[in-house]
C-alpha cells in the first residue's frame, strides 16, 4: 500500500516558489487572529497587519519605529498647548482606490462610525470629539489633556475609509450606528481605503488576499499581490526551513533557531507583558483569604524564578521590571526589576499563614500562546517555584471561553495572563492597573486601595511635558512593584522570519509587520 | 465463566495475546515501580531545553528540559487506570440501561433504543470536546465526557443477550417459582452477562484510551505539569522537527492500546460462537 | 396513516424516514441540554478586553446572538429557526452557521471520500485474502497490520505522516486545500477537486488532489483495519455456511464459489459497516484536521467547542449525524433490495 500511495503523491507535487516571475507575490504566514477588515470593527493582530496596507490613518510611524509619528493622510499638525486640541491638514494629493479625492468629511465619517459601532476598537474614541473646520482640515478635541491621542490616531483601527462607497453599501456614522451599519459584510469582499493595496478576497479560517492599488497617490507598492494565509506555527517554521514562505511572523526565538539560510531572522521586541496576579479579593474564597495579605503578595514576588522563565522564553525575551513594556515612555531598567530572593520569600511564606490550603492558578490552557510562550509552560514553572516554598498551587488551564470570564469577573485566586497595549501609550497602563481600574479590578483591587498610586496615576493622565510624564510612569512602576497585586514576568521578542528575496520587513508592535512597505529584493 | 468460554485453552494458544499480556504487564509494572525505575523526576525543570535522545536521557528532553523517558514512564499511571476506569463506567452504566430495557421491553425498551441510537449518531468527540471545554479541561472531566458518549454500545450488547436468554427455559422457570423480577434480572442473568461484557470491554479499553490522548492532545484532557501521553504528543506537533518529542510518548499510547486489542481479540475469539456473533454486531 | 402500518417495502421506507427526522430532533435537544449545563462564557471569547468592560459593546452583541433571553427561549428560537433553515449564527465566526457548515463540510466531505475508497477497496481484498488463507501466513501477517491500524492514536500518526512526507521527503505539498494565492474553481459543490474537473480545469485538480491525499490516507487507516478486519470475519462466516459447502460438493469451481455464495452476502455486510464507518470518518476527522490545517468540519467543531459557540456545535452534530442516519438508511434499504432471499431468511 506504501508503494501505491508513494506513487500517487509523487506523480501530484506541484511545485511553487514564494515569488512567481509572471506576478510578484508575497505570502505571509500567521495564526490568525481575525474577525474582519472593518476598520471599526477589527481590533486583533492580523486585521491591523492587513488594515495598515489597506487603509492610511492621519498620521503614521515608520518602518519598525512607535514614537516618532510622520506624516500619513495629514502633512501636517499642529497641538495646542494644552494638549486638548489637534488639528491635522489633509494632503490634497491623497486619493482613495477608486480615484476620489480624500477629504476631511472622510476623516469625520469614519472616526464617528468606529466610536458609534461599538465594535471592540471604539473605545479608543472615548472622549475625542472630530469636526471638520474646512475640506481639508480636521480637529479632534478632548475635555482633558490627553497627549496620548497622537498615539491613537496611527491605530489602523482610525484608518479612513471611503465615506461614499460606505454609504453606499449601507454604512452609517450616526448615533445609533451600532444597529444601523450594515456595511460590515461589504468591508469582508472589497476595501473602500487610500492604501496601497485593496482587498481582493476574504477567508476568515485560510487566507485573504491583497492586490496592488493601481490607482495609489504615493510610491508604488511592490508586490502585486499579498497573501497571507492562517498556519499554525510548527509549519511556518517548516516552510521557512523549505525556503518556501515569504515572511513567518508568529515564531518564538526556540523556533527561529536553525533555520538555515533561506531566510533572515530578524528580532525585536514584543510588546505583551505576561504577569500574574494575587487576588485581593479577601471573601472570594479560602485562599483569597490569604491572597491578599501583603506577607503572601511579597512571598510570590521573591519567590520566582525570573532567570528560568526568561530563559524558557529564549532569546531576546527579558524580564519585565515594571508593567510598562520598553517601547514606551517610562518604562523601568533592567536594574528595578525584582531579583529572587529565595530566603526573603520563604520568611514572608511563614509569615503569611496560608500553610496548606490550596489556591488555584488560572490562565489560558489548551494551547494558548503569545510570540511562542505557552501560559501552560509558564504557569508550570511558577508552580515548581511556589511549591518550593511551601504553597500548595493547583493547576487551572482552560480554554479562553471558560477562563477568560473567571479572570475578567474577578473570580479567580492567582491568574498568569498578559497585557496587549490598547494603544501605544503608557497612560493606557496606568489607567488600567491602578486600583479601581479595569485591569486592577480584576484582581479584586479596588479604588482607594492605594492612594498613593492613585495619585501617581491621576497626575500622569494629565502631565503633558514628556520629560516630566516620563519621570511618573517610573514612579508608578516602582510604587507597583512594592506594593501591587502585579508581579510583571516577562516581556517576549517578537520574531519576524523574513525570505531573503523580500527587503524592507520591520517587526512592529502596533501592526506585526510593515506590509505596506516590503518590496522584493530582485 | 469459564463455560461461557467455548475453548478455554485456546486464550493462551495465540501468541499475539500473549504478546499483549506481557505488554500491558510492563506497563502496569511501570505505572506502580515508576518512582523507582525513573532515572529523573519527571516535573524537574532545567536550563538547557530540547537535548537529543543520548546516554544521558534516553528519550531526550522536553521543552523545560524534563525528562521524557522519565515522563513516558509516569505517563503509565494515568493513561492506565483512566483508560479502565472509562471503560468500567461506562460498561456499567450501559449495561444498566441496556439491562432495563432488554428486561422490560415494550414501550420502555423502544424509547431507550431509540435514545441509544441518538448517541451512536452522535459524533462522539464533538460531545466530548464540548463537554469537556466546559466543564473545565482536567482528566477527570475527560472522562466524564468520553463516558456519556461511550454506554450505548454496551446498552445494546446487554439488550441483545437479554432478549436471547429471555428465550431460555430457566428464566421462565425461575419466574414460575416466584422470584423477583429484580432477582431473576441480577441472580440468573448475570453470569450470562459477565462474560461478554467483559470481553467486550476488553476490546473498548484501547478506544477508550486513545480517545482520552486525543483529547489530552486537543488540551482538553490531562493538563500540565502531568505527564500524559497525549499531551505529550502534542507538544511534540508543536516541535516538528525535535521528532522525538512526540514519538515515544506516540509509540507508548501505541503499544498499550496493540496489547489490549490483542488480548481483547483473543478473549472474543476463545468464546463460544454465538457470544462472539452477538458481540461483533 | 394507513400506509405505515402495512409491512411492504414503502411503508418501511416511511417509517424509517420518519424515525430518522424523529432522531435528528431529539439530538438538538440533547445538545442543547448538555451545552446548557456547563458554564463558561461565549461571549467573555468573543470580545477584546476594552470592549468586554463596555457594557453597551457588550449588550450589543448579546442582542444579536440572542443571548439575553432565558434558556428555554433560546432553544424554542432555535427550533423555529431551524425549521425555517436557518441554523443560526456563529458565535466564533459571526456569520450564519449554514454558511459555515457549506464551506466547511465539503472539505471534510473531499477526504473523508477518498479514505472510504481506499478502505473499502484494500479492505475487501485485503480481508478477503485474509480469511481465505486462514492462519497461514499471509492471514498472520494482514491480522496484525489490521490491528496496529486501528490501534494507532490519529494524531499520532497524522504527525509522522506528515513530517516524514512533507517535511523530509517533499512528496506532500503541505498544508492548506490549494497553493497560497490559488483561486478555487467555481462552487458547485464545494469539493475542489470535484469543482476542478466539471469546469474542466485539470491543474487545478491535480494540485487539488495532492494537498488531500495525505490527510485522506491518514484517515483510511483506521476505516481500513476495521473493514479488513469485519471482511475477514464475515467472509470466514460464510464460508463455513452450509450451501457454501454444498455449492462445492456439487463440484462448482472455486472461483465461482467465492463470487456467487461467499463474496455477494458479504458485500452486504460490509455495506452496512462501511455506511457506519464512512459516518465516523467525519466525526474523526477533528483530529486529523488539526495537524493538517485542513479547514474542514473538524477544525470548526474544535474551534466551536473551546469557544462554548452553541450553535456551531449544534450545527456541526446535525450535519454529522444527518450523514449517519442517511447513510444507515441507505444500507438498510440497499441490503433488502439487492437481497430479497436474505430478506426472507431474516423473517
Amino acid at each position: 500500500m506504501g508503494v501505491v500511495f508513494a506513487i500517487a503523491l509523487v506523480s501530484t507535487v506541484t511545485v511553487s516558489g514564494p515569488v512567481n516571475a509572471a506576478a510578484k507575490t508575497l505570502t505571509v504566514e500567521t495564526v490568525f487572529q481575525l474577525t474582519s477588515t472593518d476598520p471599526a470593527r477589527s481590533f486583533e493582530g492580523t486585521g491591523n497587519m492587513i488594515n495598515r496596507a489597506l487603509y492610511e490613518t492621519l498620521i503614521t510611524y515608520k518602518g519598525g519605529d512607535a514614537s516618532t509619528p510622520v506624516p500619513g493622510l495629514a502633512s501636517k499638525w499642529t497641538v495646542n498647548a494644552n494638549a486638548t486640541e489637534f488639528t491635522f491638514m489633509l494632503n490634497p494629493k491623497a486619493k482613495f482606490s477608486d480615484g476620489s479625492k480624500v477629504t476631511s468629511a472622510d476623516v469625520v465619517f469614519s472616526l464617528n462610525r468606529l466610536k458609534n459601532v461599538k465594535g471592540n476598537p471604539s473605545s479608543l474614541m472615548n472622549g475625542i470629539t472630530v469636526s471638520a473646520k474646512d475640506e481639508m482640515t480636521v480637529v479632534l478635541k478632548t475635555e482633558t489633556p490627553q497627549p496620548q491621542v497622537l498615539a491613537i490616531a496611527t491605530s489602523p483601527s482610525l484608518g479612513i475609509v471611503n465615506s461614499k462607497v460606505v454609504k453606499a453599501n449601507g454604512g452609517s456614522d450616526a448615533a445609533d450606528a451600532k444597529d444601523t451599519d450594515k456595511a460590515l459584510e461589504f468591508m469582508k469582499s472589497a476595501s473602500a481605503g487610500s492604501g496601497p493595496y485593496v482587498l481582493k478576497s476574504f477567508n476568515l479560517t485560510t487566507e485573504v488576499v491583497l492586490e496592488r492599488n493601481k490607482k495609489y497617490w504615493g510610491a508604488a507598492a511592490g508586490y502585486d499581490q499579498i497573501v497571507v494565509r492562517n498556519v499554525p506555527v510548527n509549519v511556518q517554521r517548516l516552510n521557512a526551513i523549505k525556503g518556501s514562505s515569504s515572511l513567518a511572523v508568529d515564531l518564538s526565538p526556540d523556533q527561529a533557531d536553525g533555520l538555515g539560510n533561506k531566510v533572515n531572522v530578524i528580532r525585536g521586541q514584543g510588546r505583551a507583558i505576561f504577569f500574574i496576579y494575587l487576588s485581593q479579593n479577601k471573601t472570594f474564597s479560602a485562599a483569597t483569604a490569604f491572597t491578599s495579605n501583603a506577607k503572601c503578595l511579597e512571598a510570590v514576588r521573591y519567590g520566582i524564578n525570573y532567570k528560568k522563565i526568561v530563559r524558557y522564553a529564549g532569546e531576546g525575551a527579558i524580564q519585565a521590571a515594571g508593567l510598562i513594556p520598553t517601547m514606551f515612555s517610562g518604562s523601568l531598567g533592567q536594574k528595578d526589576a525584582i531579583k529572587q530572593d529565595t530566603s526573603r520569600a520563604k520568611e514572608a511564606f511563614d509569615a503569611c499563614g496560608i500553610k496548606d490550603t490550596p489556591v488555584k492558578i488560572g490562565f489560558w490552557g489548551d494551547g494558548g500562546a503569545v510570540n511562542g510562550i505557552f501560559f501552560a509552560s509558564v504557569a508550570a514553572m511558577i508552580d515548581e517555584d511556589l511549591r518550593a516554598l511551601g504553597f500548595k498551587p493547583k493547576l487551572e488551564g482552560a480554554p479562553l471561553a471558560v477562563s477568560l470570564p473567571l479572570y475578567r469577573e474577578n473570580k479567580e485566586e492567582m491568574g498568569v495572563w498578559l497585557w496587549n497595549p490598547d494603544w501605544p501609550d503608557s497612560t493606557n497602563y496606568t489607567e488600567s492597573f491602578s486600583p479601581g481600574t479595569k485591569v486592577g479590578l480584576r484582581a479584586g483591587w479596588v479604588k482607594g486601595a492605594d492612594p498613593v498610586i492613585e495619585e501617581l496615576q491621576a497626575r500622569a493622565s494629565t502631565e503633558t511635558n514628556p520629560k516630566k510624564r516620563a519621570a511618573l510612569f517610573r514612579d508608578w512602576q516602582r510604587e507597583m512593584n512594592k506594593r501591587g497585586p502585579f508581579v510583571t514576568l516577562l516581556q517576549p521578542a517578537a520574531i519576524l522570519v523574513s525570505n531573503k528575496n523580500v527587503k524592507g520587513a520591520a517587526p512592529h508592535i502596533i501592526w506585526t509587520v510593515n506590509l505596506h512597505e516590503l518590496k522584493p529584493t530582485a | 465463566m469459564a463455560s461461557r468460554f467455548g475453548n478455554s485453552n485456546s486464550i493462551w494458544r495465540q501468541p499475539l495475546a500473549v504478546v499483549g499480556i506481557i505488554i500491558i504487564l510492563f506497563w502496569v509494572f511501570a505505572a506502580i515501580f515508576a518512582p523507582l525505575i525513573s532515572p529523573y523526576d519527571p516535573l524537574s525543570q532545567d536550563s538547557d531545553k530540547f537535548l537529543m535522545p543520548g546516554s544521558l536521557h534516553w528519550m531526550g528532553t522536553d521543552e523545560l528540559n524534563r525528562d521524557i523517558f522519565s515522563r513516558v514512564i509516569y505517563g503509565a499511571r494515568i493513561s492506565l487506570p483512566y483508560s479502565i476506569l472509562l471503560v468500567v463506567l461506562s460498561a456499567f452504566l450501559g449495561s444498566i440501561i441496556g439491562g432495563i430495557s432488554g428486561y422490560f421491553g415494550g414501550r420502555v425498551d423502544a424509547i431507550i433504543m431509540r435514545l441509544t441510537d441518538m448517541f451512536f449518531a452522535f459524533p462522539a468527540i464533538v460531545l466530548a470536546m464540548a463537554v469537556a471545554a466546559a466543564l473545565g479541561p482536567e482528566i477527570r472531566n475527560a472522562v466524564i465526557a468520553i463516558t456519556i458518549v461511550s454506554w450505548p454500545v454496551y446498552a445494546r450488547l446487554v439488550r441483545g443477550l437479554i432478549l436471547n436468554a429471555k428465550q431460555n427455559d430457566y428464566v421462565t422457570a425461575s419466574s414460575l417459582l416466584g422470584s423477583s423480577s429484580l432477582r431473576t434480572l441480577v441472580v440468573d442473568l448475570r453470569p450470562n452477562l459477565a462474560g461478554p461484557v467483559f470481553v467486550l470491554a476488553s476490546l473498548e479499553v484501547g478506544n477508550a484510551l486513545l480517545l482520552l490522548s486525543g483529547l489530552s492532545f486537543l488540551g482538553l484532557g490531562a493538563q500540565p505539569p502531568a505527564a500524559e501521553w497525549g499531551s505529550m504528543v502534542s507538544m511534540g506537533a508543536v516541535n516538528f522537527d525535535r521528532w522525538w518529542v512526540g514519538l515515544f510518548p506516540g509509540l507508548a499510547i501505541l503499544s498499550a492500546v496493540l496489547a489490549f486489542n490483542f488480548i481483547g481479540d483473543a478473549l472474543r475469539d476463545a468464546l463460544d460462537p454465538r457470544t462472539a456473533k452477538a458481540l461483533r454486531d | 396513516m394507513k400506509v405505515l402500518r402495512g409491512t411492504g417495502f414503502f411503508p418501511f421506507i416511511i417509517k424509517r424516514i420518519l424515525t430518522s427526522l424523529l432522531l435528528i430532533f431529539g439530538m438538538t435537544f440533547i445538545s442543547f441540554c448538555i451545552t446548557q449545563l456547563v458554564p463558561g462564557d461565549p461571549v467573555a471569547a468573543n470580545l477584546g478586553n476594552s470592549a468586554y468592560s463596555d457594557p453597551e459593546i457588550v449588550a450589543a452583541f448579546e442582542k444579536e446572538f440572542g443571548l439575553d433571553q432565558p434558556v428555554p427561549v433560546q432553544y424554542l428560537r432555535y427550533i423555529q429557526n431551524l425549521s425555517d433553515g436557518n441554523l443560526g449564527i456563529s458565535l466564533s465566526s459571526k456569520r450564519p452557521v449554514i454558511d459555515d457548515l457549506r464551506e466547511y463540510f465539503p472539505a471534510t466531505l473531499e477526504i473523508a471520500l477518498i479514505a472510504v475508497v481506499i478502505a473499502m477497496v484494500l479492505g475487501l481484498i485485503l480481508g478477503t485474502i485474509s480469511a481465505i488463507t486462514r492462519d497461514r501466513l499471509p492471514d498472520q501477517i494482514i491480522r496484525v497490520l489490521s490491528l496496529t491500524g486501528v490501534s494507532m492514536p490519529t494524531f499520532w500518526t497524522a504527525l509522522v505522516f506528515f513530517y516524514v512526507f512533507f517535511f523530509l521527503l517533499g512528496w506532500s505539498p503541505g498544508s492548506g486545500r490549494l497553493d497560497p494565492g490559488a483561486e478555487p474553481p467555481p462552487q458547485v459543490t464545494g469539493m475542489f477537486t470535484i469543482d476542478a474537473i466539471i469546469n474542466g480545469d485539470f491543474a487545478t485538480f491535480r494540485q487539488a488532489f495532492s494537498y488531500l491525499l495525505l490527510p485522506a490516507i491518514v484517515l483510511a487507516i483506521y476505516a481500513l483495519g476495521v473493514l479488513t478486519r469485519f471482511t475477514r470475519a464475515s467472509v470466514l462466516e460464510i464460508l463455513g455456511n452450509d450451501y457454501v459447502r454444498t455449492a462445492r460438493a456439487k463440484g462448482l469451481p472455486e472461483l465461482t464459489v467465492i463470487r456467487r455464495h461467499v463474496l455477494r452476502p458479504a458485500l452486504l455486510a460490509i455495506i452496512t459497516v462501511a455506511g457506519v464507518a464512512f459516518a465516523s470518518l467525519m466525526a474523526g476527522s477533528v483530529l486529523i484536521e488539526n495537524v493538517f490545517s485542513w479547514p474542514g468540519l473538524g477544525q470548526y467543531a474544535y474551534r466551536a467547542a473551546v469557544g462554548l459557540d452553541l450553535p456551531g456545535i449544534m450545527g456541526v452534530s446535525m450535519v454529522v449525524a444527518t450523514v449517519y442516519i442517511t447513510m444507515n438508511l441507505i444500507v438498510d434499504i440497499l441490503y433488502r433490495v439487492i437481497d430479497p432471499q436474505l430478506r426472507k431468511a431474516e423473517q
